[in-house]
């Protein structure tokens, strides 16, 4: 028996892993701070891959575009936050509230983009067509091996930012108890801005090392959205750690059925943990407090 | 609901209506509360005080059923009630009210006082293929807002009520489904004389027919012409218990309150 | 005439699908955006029993709504135990991996291609067709829906949803057993829109799952918020206007492919506009303020 399937399992499920896991991150920031189910994040997905695209229509350089459409995203989230949802949260707006006109924001962008670019699959990054980079028996592209890379430090950087910066530090005050903070004197509305420009910024990232390796088309923030969901529920809200290791389980969960079953099982997978994870640990594996109602 | 005059020595003898015994809970840190026990009578007025984060709130919540005590028992009229949901506790005879006075603002107070009574004989088809005005529950849901002085008002929502209004309608909620035990958080604070009044009297009527009230109040000296017995907490712990006049003496009570 | 009557038919079909969700939202206060996964799920249930054990239109519209509810059941169990927000986010889940199973379980749902073929129902032996057949078939069922819902809204039942949709906690306090009447709810609507999805199959004929995503998930809340949350009649007429209003693009030129488009992206926009402005929309008494 060769080693070589179960590398590849594993080369798979960790690169599909980080992935999530920087999926999750940029969800989660975007969540904690705002306290809603924010569906207009799928529409930030898209605008960074698709703003790339558009750019790298214009200029040769694909980093130069790649760094426009990070921005594009980063843009996107701020000013959804500060023409929107700040001013309907001043007006004391609930979270249903909240989560409607984010569905419908999110419906418009999307067929924006379909308008413009069209329903069907884009190339956003052409390369020579190689078999992969040989790793013990499995195979990785270079792409994948630059988006599994760059997703790490990404992760890792955004942990080190919550942790030990003051902006990281400011940022967790405020998602933990915003009138406390703005009693001690935090710039409430600034660190909200600091919190959406970060999740921008991972969430343009993560799309476009997706779109680079499988194309992009109008669904893809959809997917992403859904990816990001799953995680953060997994690892627990407010934890990157745990968004990592979600991220992986539920790479290694798909991956194992893929390969066991076959790929329509893959969401009765992700259905199943999901599943689990809501009756017997809602809080994830590193949720800091269980999401039950309260008196 | 019958007015019955139950003898001072016959209380005593009886089980407590409510029990609590040694409920311990700490939210990850140090305790909020300490080992608490103590128990209310049927027909007894308890008033349970003691400085702010003191840990009251907190045991209202445990012995409803919104937070799990870590260890200790509930008992309601002698059974356990240690663990189960909130709606099953209050079906056995819980009723409570909020610190932030709880009405369905977006209901009319009328609606109000039907929702409340309709919890105690629930049946999820009888209640889809029933009308909204069922006779026989509306003649009760007009006597009870005639008994607190809001006929007037049936029809406007509750959200639109004065404070003292949805305090008393709050109140009323609580006695619809027939609840012998009564957990009343700060049931004087913010309202005027008049409606202060009307609600001592109503406890005072309550107390009477047999149920067991234990109430939260700030005020030690408000506390006093109410309550039959007293229980301080301070930090979690119980300090004190015993009659008003004992309890505004004892030395505890007052370094507590003072510091 | 004809092409009048099937505009009737869709409004029909919305209006249940509608009704349904409009219990859950705006009864009870229940978001879920996985509306579209039980009428697709009614849809392929549906036209699979016509398919394999064609004993019927009424045996059919039975095997949707129960897997509906079944589903709902199976979802409500874990969903309905935590925060509210989890419990969108669970519909969320449940509205993606519905779509994906719909789109690659090829053996059974023909995948992304969809399925065709579907037979027309025939009821007491009477083969229903043409649009004007499928109207008197759709039409009823619809005013069926709406004065059903309505008469559990006006009873005793519906002030109990209401309390949970405006207070859970108090109503929990007064005994009221939130969890299985929240769990009631959703399954009754999910089976309702099963139903819908089983009524829309055999009338188109064909279905694929690009049918039932997100997005339509996203148009059936829209049509609840506009015509009025909390109002059945509000369904009905928003229903009315969020079907037929789209058909008037046709005297515009606008392509077929651009159209979809287009009327997404206006419903879209009359979602933000009416949430903003009056989030009661035309007849509703519930303004989702808390």
């Amino acid at each position: 028996m060769t080693m070589a399937p179960f590398v590849q399992l594993l080369i798979n499920t960790v690169h599909s892993g980080v992935i999530f896991a920087l999926v999750g991150v940029s969800f989660d920031l975007v969540y904690r701070t705002t306290k809603f189910f924010h569906f207009a994040h799928a529409a930030v997905f898209l605008c960074a891959a698709y703003g790339t695209l558009a750019f790298s229509s214009i200029w040769p350089q694909f980093w130069i575009a790649a760094v426009a459409g990070i921005g594009i995203g980063t843009i996107a989230n701020v000013s959804m936050e500060l023409s929107v949802f700040a001013r309907m949260r001043r007006n004391r707006a609930s979270a249903l509230t909240l989560l409607l006109v984010s569905l419908g924001l999110y419906v418009v962008v999307q067929n924006i983009v379909s308008l413009l670019f069209g329903d069907g699959t884009r190339v956003l990054w052409t390369s020579a067509v190689a078999r992969g980079i040989d790793l013990h028996g499995g195979y990785i592209t270079p792409v994948q091996l630059f988006a599994a890379t760059a997703s790490v430090v990404l992760v890792c950087g955004t942990h080190w930012t919550l942790s030990r910066s003051k902006i990281g530090k400011a940022l967790r005050a405020v998602s933990a108890d915003s009138e406390l903070a703005e009693a001690c004197g935090l710039p409430i509305r600034r660190v909200n801005v600091a919190a959406f420009a970060i999740s921008g910024a991972l969430a343009g990232s993560v799309a476009i090392l997706v779109s680079m390796d499988v194309g992009l088309n109008p669904n893809l923030g959809l997917q992403l959205l859904f990816i990001g969901v799953v995680v953060m529920i997994m690892g627990g809200v407010g934890s990157v750690w745990g968004a990592l290791i979600a991220g992986l389980f539920l790479a290694a969960a798909q991956n194992a059925a893929v390969w066991w079953l076959s790929s329509a099982w893959q969401d009765a997978i992700t259905f199943g943990l999901l599943w689990t994870f809501l009756l017997f640990r809602p809080q994830g594996i590193f949720g800091r407090k269980a999401p039950a109602r309260s008196a | 609901m019958s007015m019955t005059f139950v003898g001072r020595d016959k209380i005593l003898e009886e089980q407590p209506l409510l029990e609590i015994g040694r409920i311990s809970k700490s939210f990850g840190g140090p305790k909020v509360l300490d080992a608490v026990t103590f128990c209310v009578r049927r027909g007894e007025i308890v008033g349970l005080v003691g400085p702010n984060g003191a840990g009251k709130t907190t045991v209202f919540n445990i012995v409803c059923g919104h937070l799990r005590a870590d260890s200790g028992d509930i008992k309601l009229g002698g059974r356990s009630v240690l663990g189960l949901p909130p709606h099953s506790i209050a079906r056995r005879g819980l009723g409570r009210t909020f610190q932030n006075v709880r009405v369905f603002g977006r209901l009319t107070a009328f609606d109000n006082l039907l929702v409340a009574s309709e919890t105690s004989r629930w049946n999820t088809w009888r209640a889809m293929t029933r009308g909204n005005r069922n006779a026989g529950l509306g003649e009760r849901v007009e006597l009870a807002l005639e008994s607190i002085g809001i006929q007037d008002h049936a029809q406007e929502l509750a959200e639109s009520l004065s404070y003292g209004q949805k305090k008393l309608l709050a109140l009323a909620m609580c006695l619809m489904a027939d609840r012998q035990v009564l957990l009343l958080d700060e049931p004087l604070a913010g309202v005027q004389p008049d409606i202060a009044s009307i609600i001592l009297a109503r406890l005072g009527d309550l107390a009477r027919a047999g149920k067991a009230i234990l109430f939260i109040e700030h005020d030690l000296e408000a506390v006093s012409s109410l309550a039959d017995r007293i229980v301080v907490l301070d930090g979690g712990r119980k300090i004190a218990e015993g009659s008003p006049a004992a309890i505004q003496k004892d030395p505890l009570v007052l370094e507590a309150y003072l510091t | 005439m004809n092409y009048f009557l099937h505009v009737l038919v869709l409004i029909s079909i919305y209006t249940i699908l509608a009704s349904s969700l409009n219990l859950l939202v705006g009864c009870t206060g229940m978001l879920s955006v996985a509306h579209a996964a039980f009428y697709g799920l009614g849809a392929y249930a549906g036209a699979l029993a016509a398919l394999h054990w064609g004993f019927g239109f009424p045996f059919d519209l039975a095997v949707a709504c129960g897997l509906g509810a079944v589903v709902a059941l199976i979802v409500a169990l874990p969903s309905l135990r935590v925060h509210g927000d989890y419990f969108v986010l669970g519909t969320f889940a449940l509205q993606m991996i519905v779509f994906n199973l719909l789109n690659n379980w090829t053996a059974v749902t023909g995948g992304a291609v969809g399925m065709g073929r579907i037979r027309n129902p025939s009821v007491f032996g009477i083969f229903i067709a043409s649009p004007l057949r499928y109207v008197c078939l759709s039409g009823p069922f619809a005013a069926l829906v709406v004065w059903a819902l309505m008469k559990i809204s006006q009873s005793s039942y519906g002030n109990v949803i209401r309390a949970i949709r405006d207070d859970e906690v108090l109503a929990e306090t007064l005994g009221t057993d939130v969890h299985r009447e929240k769990t009631i709810v959703f399954v009754l609507a999910a089976a309702i829109a099963a139903g819908a999805g089983s009524l829309y199959a055999d009338y188109i004929r064909f279905i694929a799952p690009s049918n039932f995503t997100v997005q339509e998930s996203i148009f059936l809340l829209a049509i609840v918020i506009i015509g009025g949350a909390g109002n059945f009649l509000g369904s009905v007429i928003g229903a009315a206007v969020l079907v037929a209003l789209p058909e008037l693009l046709r005297f515009f030129d606008v392509s077929s492919a651009a159209a979809a488009n287009v009327r997404q992206i206006l419903y879209g926009v009359l979602l933000v506009v009416v949430m903003i402005a009056r989030p009661r929309g035309l007849l509703g008494e519930y303004d989702f303020r808390r």
